[in-house]
């Protein structure tokens, strides 16, 4: 198991850490960067690296919305339904995009491509709604500028465009 | 190098002044989240090409927010000998030009918002000014700071840097009279005096519960047991606010100087910062700050040669709201899930490992250094009888310029709205307000006339909360409100007790009632006994406060749950309630809804309204959204 290129991330997330319990969370925070999630082996994994019971790393997995213990899309989209958002109805922009990916709810697609999930305030109440593709974040997004994208401007790395555009694409190629 | 003194200190501090005032044109670009969300990042480095092809010397500097979020990209930029100027918005594209009225020595004009003569500074005996002399005739057209509505009645004390120095440069925070209030406190003043000064100053805590921080600090310190331990926590999971992550972007320097100061007054040596995983930039601010902190000896060991010792750990949390909760906080901090316990004990007395600890908001933590620094008597001199200092705000939802404000206590809502908040956008009308998160309250917009103060938003029904300001217009369904933060609460519930864990799922049943068209009187009443069960049964102030929204919501928009009841949904939000048509008579035949629909249920020829077909129709709103006519009724 510690040829095991994954269980090697394992160890270095928790000697960083110094193998202590009450890193814990630093260490899934490490495990799930690196992979994505925290999948069952790892928290077997974990559990006995740091002499805890598996339910307490399986209980911390599921309790904070941080940790996935499905693994993540390629890309991962994150549609932002935090009060402000809400009202400029990031609902119907997070429907959308799970219709324009096939994805049901919170999760991935099928190809693991995609994925999608809710998430909380992401501090830019200002430029609402927002939504972020692997941590770019776009702003002022609307449900009816997922499929087909008509404004030009560029924001950040990543723009509507080119957001949307990625989506396109792959629901073509489908 | 390391201070020792406060004359190592005050070196510093000439060097600080250099890098804030070089010799060149020093270009500030804001670079917040909410900035690099609208291309700060992209502007920068535009600036650095332009800059280098005009063979223009200037230095770049990120900063923090200065508040003006509708106007970003913002960029300020100080001429040696001039006025400081503040630009906005300047996007990629404006780069050139912008640089090329800036290399001729000029002002550019087009994108000019004001102009400041001196520094904004709290510490400075004399502020230092940026021009001297009578204002240039050129330069009077662009409005001076303090003729600009939207900053002239706020007082910047959390804020007083953010705009201003480098959020990574210790350097430019001491040249701004930081780290000089934690020479004083370790130097000058015994722990029992730091204490003192803060509970006269009548700081409260600025994370909802408005709790006197210094008795907290005064418990804490007598408490019994060696070690002890200072904690600082920043905003985990609540939605709708930017500001506590506007604030340590902006300025990470002086949560840390409050936290250390906070630590020497309770007899710490470790200081914890729980942050949430939203928040990378913040993060990494904090952390390099701590680094700097560190590498000049104002943290570690015998601090400023005082014989204090100090460490300050930083804690990514996981997500999740109850742990805005303290013990739910520090069962996380220990790397456990964030369950509360019952504090028949403090967690003053029995906090982190058992151990006392002091829980302050990261804004709290800010207020600190400019107590000490300033004196009890200056800070108490701003704000109402009760509620002293200021509170960052941040405003967004339907305003036409969502912005960042730091107002002193006091300021009416109406003010906030829109004078800063520039009122509600064309066509649509105020319906109400929500302050203080799920846990706080929707009170509707005639009470704009209620005033920033902890007891009369209490009396009024809501929470000053972590100070978002969020405006709902009239597009808003307020039984969809309740529903929304109802569901948000039975996501974040975390389980333990059964009158929230149950409690809040029956609440959700109750009003989904209401959004299908069912709800009854009986049900409204079986919601306020409801209510009344999880606010005294409940373990902590998650399931206490659950049902508040809720009443409020009641209490002030009876008429739009009785219309409910009648099976229809005024503002055509609930679903179930509502079918849509085309008015033949609005529509313009552009044929935007027949593109927008991703179902395909709207068809029609080019010159004549389009037909719905409502066996087809999911009801998503996308047709709505793109009329612009709004021919789509509901």
């Amino acid at each position: 198991m510690d040829n095991n290129p994954a269980m090697k991330t394992l160890d270095s997330a928790v000697e960083k850490y110094g193998g202590k319990k009450e890193a814990l969370l630093s260490i899934m925070h490490e495990i799930q960067k690196a992979q994505g999630s925290i999948s069952e082996d790892s928290a077997r994994y974990l559990s006995q690296k740091l002499d805890i019971p598996v339910s307490q790393v399986f209980s911390a997995a599921t309790f904070y919305r941080a940790f996935s213990t499905e693994p993540r899309g390629k890309h991962h989209i994150k549609v932002c339904t935090g009060t402000s958002c809400y009202l400029r109805a990031s609902e119907k922009i997070f429907e959308r995009i799970g219709r324009e990916l096939n994805i049901a709810g919170e999760g991935a697609s099928e190809d693991g491509e995609f994925s999608v999930e809710k998430v909380r305030c992401m501090g830019c109440c200002n430029a609402g709604p927002v939504m972020a593709i692997d941590e770019q974040i776009c702003e002022d997004v609307s449900a009816g500028k997922i499929p087909d994208l008509p404004k030009q401007e560029i924001i950040g790395e990543m723009t509507h465009r080119k957001a949307t555009t990625v989506i396109k694409k792959y629901r073509e190629d489908k | 190098m390391r201070i020792s003194t406060a004359a190592d200190l005050e070196r510093l501090k000439q060097e600080g002044h250099k890098q804030l005032h070089p010799d060149t044109v020093r270009i500030m670009v804001g670079t917040a989240t909410c900035c690099l969300a609208r291309g700060a990042g992209k502007v920068i480095k535009a600036i650095e090409r332009e800059a280098a092809a005009q063979k223009f010397a200037c230095t770049i500097v990120p900063v923090g927010c200065i508040g003006l979020c509708h106007q970003e990209p913002t960029v300020e930029v100080i001429q040696p000998g001039k006025p400081r100027i503040a630009y906005g918005p300047v996007t990629v594209e404006d780069v050139p030009e912008f640089i090329k009225a800036l290399a001729a020595g000029g002002v550019d004009k087009k994108r000019a918002l004001f102009r400041s003569e001196q520094e904004y500074s709290l510490f400075a005996a004399e502020p230092y000014r940026y021009a001297q002399g009578a204002v240039a005739d050129d330069l009077k057209e662009i409005p001076a700071y303090s003729d600009v509505p939207f900053y002239k009645k706020q007082v910047k004390i959390c804020l007083r840097n953010a705009g201003t120095i480098n959020p990574e440069s210790i350097e430019e925070y001491i040249a701004m009279g930081g780290y000089a209030a934690l020479a004083k406190a370790v130097t000058q003043m015994t722990p029992e005096q730091v204490i003192h000064e803060v509970t006269k100053s009548n700081l409260r805590g600025r994370g909802g519960g408005g709790f006197s921080t210094g008795k907290k600090w005064t418990e804490c310190r007598k408490a019994p047991g060696g070690q002890r331990y200072v904690l600082c926590n920043v905003s985990e999971g609540d939605p709708g606010i930017g500001m506590h992550k506007s604030l340590l972007e902006s300025d990470p320097h002086t949560v840390l100087e409050g936290l250390i100061i906070g630590g020497y007054a309770i007899g710490a040596a470790q200081g914890y910062i729980y942050i949430s995983s939203g928040y990378p930039l913040g993060l990494k601010r904090l952390q390099k700050a701590i680094e700097q902190a560190a590498a000049y000896g104002l943290l570690g060991t015998n601090i400023l040669g005082s014989g204090f010792n100090f460490t300050v750990t930083i804690k990514e949390g996981g997500g999740a709201y109850v742990c805005g909760e303290s013990t739910a906080l520090m069962a996380g901090l220990e790397g456990r899930i964030g369950e509360p316990r019952p504090k028949y004990i403090h967690t003053a007395v029995k906090g982190l490992w058992d151990s006392p600890s002091d829980l302050n908001n990261v804004e709290t933590w800010a207020n600190v250094p400019v107590i000490i620094g300033k004196g009890a008597d200056w800070f108490s001199g701003i704000g109402t009888g009760s509620s002293k200092g200021t509170k960052v705000i941040g405003i967004s939802g339907s305003v036409k310029t969502p912005c960042l404000v730091e107002v002193p206590m006091g300021t009416l809502f109406k003010e906030i709205f829109n004078e800063m908040g520039g009122g509600v956008p064309a066509k649509r009308k105020l319906k109400a307000f929500q302050t203080g998160g799920p846990s706080g309250g929707v009170l509707p917009a005639r009470m704009l006339s209620l005033n920033l103060d902890y007891e009369e938003m209490g009396k009024a029904g809501t929470n000053l909360g972590s100070g978002g300001f969020i405006a709902i217009d009239d597009r808003a369904c307020m039984v969809d409100i309740a529903r929304f933060f109802t569901q948000f609460l039975l996501e974040e519930s975390c389980g333990k007790c059964v009158p929230c864990r149950e409690g809040v799922k029956r609440l959700l049943q109750l009003i989904n009632n209401f959004t299908i068209g069912i709800g009854t009187e009986e049900h409204l009443t079986l919601i306020k006994e409801l209510a009344f069960a999880m606010e005294k049964a409940s373990l902590c102030d998650l399931g206490k406060t659950a049902p508040s929204v809720v009443q409020y919501a009641i209490k002030y928009f009876k008429d739009e749950f009785e219309a409910h009841m009648q099976g229809q949904c005024p503002a055509g939000v609930c679903k179930d309630l509502i079918l849509y048509s085309i008015d033949a008579k609005l529509c313009t035949a552009c044929g935007a809804c027949i593109r927008a629909c991703p179902v395909n249920a709207i068809s029609g020829d080019p010159g004549s309204a389009p037909t719905l077909d409502m066996k087809k129709c999911i009801k998503c709103g996308a047709c709505k959204e793109v009329c612009d006519v709004e021919a789509i009724t509901t």
